[in-house]
């Protein structure tokens, strides 16, 4: 084996740096852009504080319900606080409820997705029922039926979205899965003379787990907004906190005198969550086609 | 007919100075280049190319479907009087389908499999003349009848996927004649069928040439040129390198493309002849043996007995795939295995090489039912039967480069167990006719017959006794197919392998296989030596195909079919 | 040669009837899935209400009170004995499933209302809501395409830009905008939205755009594919004028996978319309789910989520046989060997 390491000549080196420089170059602004964004969203759940110039819960009574101004750039709710600056703080938790939705989901489907593809018969059959029937669930109402029985708490917000779309991933892991184990190069291989654990371990496991990281990333934002949804219905994180859907919560009740109490949170759902949708896509897209 | 006499040699198309480029994310790419064509009422004229010559872009330009992003410019671009150039889209739709007749190759997807094909005869009809119902059905009957598919009546209801493939492409026809234009563009209209129906095809061409339409014929296959065609051109990267009546391009050739395109072309006459101007690789003496010293010519290393596999249709039926199958392959010699689609050639190949299980029968690899062996027992004989696909992409694995692909292969069979040398490596790229700069490529960076060589070699890395070759050059164009089919050659002796080499290509059979397997429907028909198999068929079948075969004589310069 | 494709056409006409008898077979299959299906979700609903966590006796007894406190079994006994809480699971479960067959879906703790009753006096307006976003969204969807998709690359682009923006807008979001812009501002619709037909628009829009753009990206994926197949070429040669070649080749075949999506989209467009009920205050399934929740009254819950699933299941019964009618291939594919 070591014959075969070589190291690269100058040359070429330079040409790869050169080559990858390019086709960063050639990166389409929007997904720029959404880079931007989740870095910011990044740094925000990281060191809030280097972000804002007010506490989070800090009241401002002189300011009561103001709309977008020099000194509170996104306004300020019914007792004072800087809605930005809460914004930035919610963060966090906004961001890690869907990091750990996500997670869940696919520590749930990871296994139903392999099960389904490469048990001997009658399991799979057996998995691929089951897959369909939790396909039949609702993700919104799964959710809200684990949300009440674990009670209202980021923790169990984040595990009963997790739960709710981990049906979708099992299919689609379920489907690449398949895609790979019927592939021409794993009848190759067999072909060739390898042993069972051999093909599994060295081009189905591989291939089929290859699109999950777009996939998780793509998961990421649909999670933020399943979970800010439940708690827009009151039925997720609960108000004092300042997570994006516990925002949107609290401003429910002033939705005519203040608009953006509502409005500015569910934007930033939306954006981050489309951000994640576009950068995750084009990684995808990338990873498949070149 | 006086008519048609008195009209003979007015110019229909005529084109100078042709060229079609295409805007790319990657900028602009031209495909044609000075492109020149002059077609006469009643004239047909081929234009030969392999794949990526332009020969299809060219055509399409001449009806303004070359595509979305392509730029056409030309100097002269004009049909009768009609100047083209400036053609709007009133004028071009008029042309299309009234004036010129466009057939595709493969009528499964140049036919909408949604519509019943009377609604795809319909629509000409509907686009250009003002027709009744009643005279639409009429007409449409017509037209299948002239083009030869019995029972129109029954046969104008039914989808695409309900006909079988000779009646399919009759049909496609029948949509670009419902007009009668005086000008047909038949693009490949012979590729992919199988050689009896390709007759059937040829001869309802053949049949339009007579009754005077002139005829655009666009194919890499010169049997079918040779038979059809009165003037030929020939191109290549979006040139024409050479042009000519039939007999001048075929039977005089200038161009040294056009030679060796004529000579790439395999048959009985080529048998043990180099069909690639290139030389042989330079192939050393292998490195290593393996089981091979046994040597042994009279027993068979690989051995059918009554093979038999049946499948359940998707109607829930039982079809026999193979039938009864038996057949003995001895050491060096090449067995061909030719037959039309679904004839169960490529599952015989899957059952001999154990991937799908048989239902009755045996198979023997040196007197062993080795797929009905334990699992280490199979694994060693696997590594002793190799096999290639038509489609080697799809069978590598996509996160591999070629270097990773051919170690893994090196390393399973070496029975030392010691890794493979980075010389191992090399010396596996060089016989195949590759080098050490493929070593880092990733297939998808590869040409298809780049492609071929490495699953070749991926064959060979494990020191196999048996190569199977499943239509491995029947993807390929006819150049790149004769360099695979003289690689085989030298391989065959530098390894002392035995091949069983099944193709749907009666020419390719002929030019390599010492011995002759013909199925038809999951059975064995005839067997024997090949030139006594095609010389001297005995099964009405055989007969049948060997009368199809467009022949072409590329010993002497041009044939015809008599 | 004529004696000869005779017998050949014999043999595909006996295959195409064989093949409808196997569609048939196909169809008898798919009903027994759909049943097997059911079973399978009450029996999960069933286990996730006996094995919860938290007795479901202390649980009533708390919402009834409404207060949380540790009950003394002598509590809870005639809870127990009231609702069954104390027998066999088996028992238990053979209970619920011969309810369920007989369209008994317990009683709600508080209420002491059947489920099934609550339930049916709700469904009506969700339905409505469901209809009327799915009629939309295939509306949106198709005239949308139609006017962006395989035109100049940069119309498509944008064309598929907007696809995934509305495909990724969260429900409450939208409604929101929509509910300030046409509602508040605009004063076209009323804020409100209860059960009047003018306060069904905002909502069935709200619930159409996301859809429409999930439907769009679909059909535009087949759309753009076929219209880029030589049939679409070998039609355009023949000089068919260009909407016939794209509603009849292309947008055909694109419909497809769009009716398989709607069927798929169900569970999404059920988990929309509790929101988008939240936040017109329309009456409706996602009211009765949300106070169900608050309430924590499992049996409400999973009689909703039985429901839907029952209409799922229909749907997707119902979107296989609209298939059979779409694509006449599924009939007689594959007849090739492997």
């Amino acid at each position: 084996m070591p014959a075969l390491k070589l190291s690269l000549p100058a040359g070429l080196a330079q040409g790869r740096l050169g080559q990858t420089w390019a086709s960063l170059s050639r990166v389409p602004p929007l997904v720029w852009l959404s880079a931007l964004l989740i870095a910011f969203t990044l740094w925000a759940s990281i060191a809030p504080a280097t972000l804002v110039a007010y506490d989070p819960l800090e009241t401002d009574l002189a300011n009561v319900l103001m709309p977008f101004t020099t000194e509170h750039w996104l306004g300020t709710d019914e007792i004072g606080r800087d809605l930005y600056s809460r914004l930035v703080h919610g963060a966090r938790e906004s961001f890690l409820i869907g990091l750990l939705a996500m997670l869940v989901a696919i520590v749930l489907a990871l296994p139903l997705g392999f099960l389904g593809a490469l048990a001997p018969r009658p399991v799979r059959h057996g998995v691929d029922r089951l897959i369909e029937i939790l396909l039949g669930f609702p993700t919104l109402l799964v959710a809200l039926l684990f949300v009440t029985l674990l009670g209202q708490d980021p923790l169990n917000v984040a595990i009963a979205v997790g739960i709710g779309s981990a049906p979708g991933y099992a299919r689609l892991i379920r489907g690449q899965t398949l895609l790979v184990r019927n592939s021409a190069y794993v009848e190759a291989a067999v072909a060739l003379g390898h042993t069972r654990a051999a093909i599994l371990f060295r081009h189905i496991v591989p291939n089929a787990i290859r699109p999950l990281v777009p996939i998780t990333g793509l998961g990421v934002g649909k999670a933020i907004v399943w979970s800010s949804s439940l708690s827009f219905l009151g039925l997720g994180v609960k108000p004092p906190s300042s997570e994006w859907g516990a925002l949107l919560a609290a401003g429910k009740g002033q939705l005519l005198e203040a608009p953006w109490l509502l409005v500015v949170p569910g934007t930033a759902v939306v954006l981050v969550a489309l951000s994640f949708s576009t950068l995750f896509h084009y990684l995808q897209a990338r990873s498949e086609g070149a | 007919m006086t008519h048609e006499r008195h009209s003979a040699g007015e110019t229909l198309f005529q084109v100078k100075n042709l060229n079609v480029g295409f805007r790319t994310p990657h900028g602009y790419k031209r495909v044609v280049r000075d492109f020149e064509l002059t077609l006469r009422r009643g004239e047909t004229l081929a234009i030969v190319g392999e794949s990526g010559s332009g020969k299809t872009v060219a055509t399409r330009a001449l009806i303004g479907l070359a595509g979305d992003n392509a730029v056409v410019a030309a100097d002269v671009l004009r049909y009768k009087d009609t100047d083209l150039r400036q053609a709007g889209r009133q004028t071009l739709k008029k042309l299309r389908g009234a004036q010129v007749g466009y057939v595709l190759q493969d009528a499964l997807v140049s036919l909408d499999p949604l519509q019943p094909i009377r609604n795809e005869i319909a629509e000409p009809l509907d686009a250009h003349a003002r027709l009744s119902k009643a005279e639409i059905r009429e007409r449409t009957i017509q037209l299948l009848t002239e083009v030869g598919v019995p029972q129109p009546e029954i046969r104008k209801d039914q989808y695409p996927g309900e006909l079988s493939g000779g009646l399919r492409q009759r049909a496609l026809i029948a949509t670009a004649l419902a007009l009668h234009p005086p000008v047909i563009i038949a693009d490949e209209p012979t590729t992919a069928l199988d050689v009896v129906v390709q007759a059937q095809v040829l001869g309802v061409l053949a049949q339009l040439i007579a009754r005077g339409t002139s005829l655009i014929l666009i194919s890499h296959d010169l049997a079918v040129v040779a038979r059809l065609a009165d003037r030929i051109l020939v191109m290549k990267s979006g040139i024409i390198v050479e042009s000519g009546t039939r007999d001048e391009v075929l039977g005089n050739p200038q161009h040294a493309y056009t030679k060796a395109l004529i000579q790439a072309v395999p048959s009985g006459d080529t048998r043990g002849r180099r069909l690639s101007p290139a030389a042989p690789a330079r192939i050393g003496r292998p490195r290593r043996h393996g089981e091979a010293a046994e040597n042994d010519s009279a027993t068979p290393i690989l051995e059918a007995k009554h093979l038999s596999k049946s499948f359940h249709g998707p109607d829930g039926r039982l079809r026999e795939a193979v039938a009864d199958v038996s057949f003995e392959l001895f050491k060096g010699e090449v067995l061909g295995i030719v037959g039309a689609s679904g004839s169960g050639k490529s599952t015989l190949a899957r059952l001999l090489l154990a991937l799908t299980d048989y239902d009755a029968g045996a198979v023997l690899y040196r007197g062993l039912e080795w797929p009905r062996a334990d699992d280490r027992t199979k694994r060693r004989v696997r590594g002793k039967i190799s096999v290639v696909y038509q489609d080697p992409y799809s069978s590598f694995d996509p996160r591999w480069n070629v270097g990773r692909i051919l170690e893994d292969a090196l390393r399973l069979h070496a029975e030392d167990g010691h890794a493979p040398q980075r010389a191992d490596l090399l010396e596996l790229l060089e016989a195949v006719g590759l080098n050490e700069s493929h070593l880092r490529a990733r297939p998808r960076h590869l040409s298809g017959g780049q492609r071929q060589r490495v699953a070749i070699a991926r064959a060979l890395a494990v020191h196999p006794e048996i190569l199977i070759l499943d239509e491995a050059v029947s993807a390929l164009d006819v150049s790149i197919q004769a360099q695979i089919l003289d690689l085989l050659e030298d391989l065959k002796a530098r390894y002392s392998l035995s091949i069983l080499f099944i193709s749907h290509d009666l020419g390719v059979i002929h030019h390599i296989a010492d011995r002759v397997l013909v199925m038809k429907d999951g059975a064995v028909v005839e067997e024997g030596d090949a030139d006594a198999v095609f010389h001297a068929p005995r099964h009405r079948y055989t007969q049948e195909l060997v009368a199809a075969l467009p022949h072409f004589d590329n010993s002497r310069g041009a044939g015809r079919h008599p | 040669m004529s004696a000869r494709q005779a017998t050949i056409s014999d043999v595909e006409t006996s295959g195409k009837r064989q093949a409808l008898l196997g569609a048939g077979h196909v169809l008898l299959g798919k009903l027994g899935q759909a049943l097997l299906t059911l079973w399978a979700t009450v029996t999960l609903l069933f286990v996730a209400q006996a094995v919860l966590p938290g007795d479901r006796a202390t649980i009533y007894l708390n919402v009834l009170e409404g207060y949380s406190v540790t009950r003394t079994p002598e509590e809870l006994a005639p809870i127990n004995r009231e609702f069954g809480f104390d027998r066999p699971l088996l028992v238990q479960y053979a209970d619920y499933v011969g309810g369920v067959l007989q369209g008994d879906l317990g009683t709600a703790l508080q209420s002491r209302r059947p489920v099934t009753d609550l339930i049916l006096e709700q469904i009506g307006a969700t339905a409505l809501l469901a209809v009327s976003a799915i009629v939309l969204a295939w509306l949106i969807a198709l005239a949308w395409t139609l006017a962006t998709a395989g035109r100049h690359p940069a119309l498509s682009r944008i064309g598929a830009t907007v696809e995934a923006l509305a495909a990724g807008m969260p429900h409450y979001w939208l409604g929101l905008l929509l509910l300030l812009a046409f509602a508040v501002h605009l004063d076209w619709f009323p804020v409100v939205g209860g059960d009047s037909w003018r306060g069904l628009w905002l909502p069935a829009l709200t619930l159409a755009i996301p859809l429409a753009g999930f439907l769009g990206q679909a059909i535009r994926g087949e759309y753009e594919h076929a219209l880029g197949q030589p049939h679409v070429l070998s039609s355009r040669a023949r000089g068919t004028d260009e909407w016939r070649v794209r509603v009849v080749h292309a947008l055909r075949p694109a419909l497809i996978p769009g009716i398989t999506l709607t069927g798929w989209a169900l569970g999404a467009l059920v988990s929309g319309a509790v929101i988008v009920e939240n936040v017109f205050s329309r009456p409706g399934i996602g009211a009765l789910l949300v106070s169900a929740v608050e309430l924590k009254e499992f049996e409400l819950i999973s009689g909703i989520i039985l429901i839907v699933s029952l209409v799922y299941v229909l749907i997707t019964f119902l979107t296989d046989w609209l298939y059979t009618l779409v694509d006449p291939r599924v009939s007689f594919e594959r007849k090739g060997e492997a």
